[in-house]
């Protein structure tokens, strides 16, 4: 009975619908499954094969990126119950990420945010034009073992050099990762303003970021 | 206004776009992130609320009316002027790429301020560019200047008009200067690109205010993508594109009514594979062929974009898609045609793609030039003299007009055994070759010494609190 449930779990997450996934979840807590269940035997089966799906070519984007929304919905209805169990919330790994100062390009920031929730991150999207002082509030806060900072402008890219100098100042460089990214950004950039990782495109930063996060095989 | 083109927006479908378009503009709105613009819009009679600014059609109306429907953009010295207007259709480089390959060594390395000047000296020489952009984003440049530095490299190399990407309005009017030094402030366009969907954030408002204060001509192009911040929908890209352009020209025109504008839009789409930008596609086309409809629908001077390949390299792809991009953007029948010489999505410049480029613009002129019908084009007297079996090569006619003919420079028309003979080169090592000769050969023009060293002291005076605070952060 309760197998069948966890089919359907997994198929919202494949079809990309946010609030049948989300209903799923509430019908199962009310059924007395276990949380940590609905979402390892549910869910998390969907996303493995969304991300599947992506790898073969079959699926796409939106595929993934509703995917992971779906996913969220989930683990909205079940986060009260997973934080009373043992293990809590096993999340890959926790990130801040949000577009730098000056710069309301978010589009690219907001695919890598969906694109880390897939692969299991709980990710903190602060959007776009945030000031240096606001992430080094939202690490303070969040206590995150990454932060994303994007610039998709040539002239925004000075920021993330200073939201990197402002984590030293603040001694907070040492307990978090920092990755950059946007399309004038290179890997030269990121070592020149000693970010730890950076990435071309989304998908890489998926990956870049599990290795961060000692999840990933390191690469190169 | 001669010559074929490629429509798909008749005047009815247009009507409709543009209908659907004010319907986004008067009830959604546009964000616009500065503040003396949406003080403008207000006082206009726009709907301000917060930085959301709702638009209504007088508003569109009285910015179409004021837009001049044609304007000349002059060269510093050398060619004659461009006239930017609807039918008139002229080719010329991109900006702002970070990655360049060396023409020596085949290497993909970062841009240096001297590629720029190099590839703006190449144009010069090239009879089918007709405008020049800096193709790259210097390196070794310190970033509070890399956009002046490269202005006044590209100014060292070229006297043929620009297009430019200014990181603000505020250097604008040492750039005018600069432009004056070298003999004709009226010889570059700026470019300013919104952020979509549907905002436009400070700096591009910006540059649309100080433009029409300045009256320099400005173009406003959005690059709205589909399935990423625009619907996956050709016809829906192209409204949230022109969405963002007639609400820039309205903000334009309000500033300085009659101010020189261009309508440039893009449909881009992001690669659903790999989440990369995507410039060669048929979308992105049947979207410059709408867009271009559009602007001819409003009457006014459009931007469009060929030339260019996603390739990495010197290979097939990068052959075919500068073919059939230099062919479809001149069916599109842009007035400006940038990015001729692009490669890897708009990230990579080369001399070698440039060369061939131009080869195709020829190519592209000689198909879409008027086949005439006048006395002189269907030469009876000829046919007639001549006659039944005769031969028209030694005729005065052949010889005045065979020119008239495209003549390939890289495209092989050899019989097999002279080509084997000539050391069966393939295309990619005869443009390799002529680009290499035409930058060891004299340049076109050269810019006198004490010109260019002001030039560059001009530039590097530029926003001195932001070096400082960069170098010192």
């Amino acid at each position: 009975m309760s197998d069948e449930l966890y089919a359907k779990m997994a198929q919202t997450v494949i079809d990309g619908e946010a609030e049948e996934a989300a209903e799923l979840a509430r019908q199962g807590l009310a059924q007395g499954l276990p949380a940590a269940d609905i979402l390892d035997k549910g869910f998390v089966k969907g996303i493995e094969e969304v991300g599947d799906l992506f790898g073969k070519g079959e699926f796409f984007l939106p595929e993934l990126v509703q995917g992971a929304e779906a996913m969220k919905a989930a683990v909205a209805v079940l986060g009260p119950e997973l934080d009373k169990t043992k293990e809590g919330r096993r999340a890959t790994g926790v990130a801040v990420a949000g577009t730098v100062a000056g710069d309301i390009h978010e589009i690219g920031k907001t695919i890598v945010c969906s694109m880390l929730s897939a692969a299991g991150f709980e990710v903190t999207d602060v959007g776009c034009d945030v000031a240096v002082e606001a992430f080094v509030q939202k690490v303070k806060e969040v206590k995150p073992d990454l932060l994303l900072l994007s610039a998709l402008l040539t002239t925004t890219m000075p920021n993330q050099q200073k939201t990197i100098q402002a984590l030293k100042h603040a001694d907070l460089r040492d307990s978090v990762k920092v990755m950059i990214g946007g399309a004038p950004t290179t890997r030269a950039w990121a070592d020149e303003i000693g970010a730890d990782g950076y990435a071309e495109d989304a998908i890489e930063a998926v990956a870049a970021a599990k290795v961060l996060v000692g999840r990933g095989l390191r690469q190169e | 206004m001669t010559g074929m083109f490629f429509s798909v927006w008749d005047e009815k479908a247009c009507q409709r776009v543009h209908d659907a378009t004010l319907e986004v503009l008067a009830e959604t709105g546009v964000d616009v992130l500065h503040d003396e613009a949406r003080e403008l819009l207000a006082s206009a009679g726009a709907r301000v609320e917060g930085t959301r600014v709702r638009i209504d059609s007088e508003l569109v109306d009285e910015a179409l009316a004021s837009a001049p429907r044609a304007f000349t953009l002059n060269s510093r010295g050398g060619g004659s002027p461009l006239a930017i207007r609807d039918g008139e259709r002229y080719f010329g480089t991109g900006s702002d790429c970070l990655f360049h390959r060396d023409l020596a060594t085949g290497e993909r390395r970062r841009v240096r301020n001297a590629d720029i000047e190099g590839m703006a000296a190449l144009c010069e020489k090239l009879p089918n560019i007709d405008f020049v952009m800096s193709m790259g984003l210097p390196d070794d440049v310190p970033m509070a200047l890399d956009d002046v530095v490269p202005f006044a490299a590209m100014l060292a190399g070229t006297r043929k008009p620009f297009i430019i990407t200014p990181r603000d309005g505020t250097v604008l009017p040492t750039i005018l200067e600069m432009a004056a030094l070298c003999g004709e402030a009226n010889s570059f366009v700026v470019y300013s690109m919104p952020a979509p969907p549907l905002r436009h954030d400070f700096v591009a408002v910006d540059k649309l205010v100080v433009c029409a204060r300045l009256g320099i001509p400005v173009l406003y192009g959005p690059a709205p993508h589909a399935g990423a911040s625009a619907p996956s929908s050709v016809a829906a890209v192209t409204i949230v594109g022109n969405a963002e352009v007639l609400s820039g020209l309205v903000i334009n025109q309000i500033a300085n009514p009659g101010a020189p504008f261009i309508y440039g839009a893009y449909v881009y789409a992001l690669s659903m594979r790999t989440s990369s930008e995507v410039y060669c596609s048929p979308e992105a086309y049947a979207g410059q062929f709408a867009q271009c409809d559009l602007a001819r629908f409003y009457g006014l001077p459009s931007f469009g974009y060929g030339g260019i390949t996603d390739s990495k390299m010197l290979d097939e792809q990068w052959s075919a898609e500068s073919a059939i991009t230099v062919i479809l953007s001149a069916l599109s029948r842009a007035t400006l045609i940038h990015d001729v010489g692009y490669m890897e999505s708009g990230m990579q410049s080369s001399y070698e793609s440039i060369v061939l480029g131009e080869e195709f613009i020829a190519y592209a002129r000689a198909l879409l030039r008027e086949v005439r019908v006048d006395d002189e084009a269907l030469a009876l007297d000829e046919i007639k003299a001549v006659g039944p079996g005769g031969n028209h090569l030694a005729r005065p006619y052949t010889r005045t007009h065979h020119r008239e003919f495209f003549d390939p420079k890289f495209l092989d028309k050899q019989v097999y055994d002279r080509w084997r003979n000539s050391g069966a080169l393939t295309l990619r090592d005869r443009v390799h070759e002529k680009a290499l000769a035409l930058t060891q050969e004299p340049r076109a023009f050269e810019l006198e010494p004490s010109v260019r060293q002001k030039l560059f002291e001009m530039a590097a005076k530029v926003r001195p609190e932001e070096r400082t605070a960069v170098s010192a952060g």
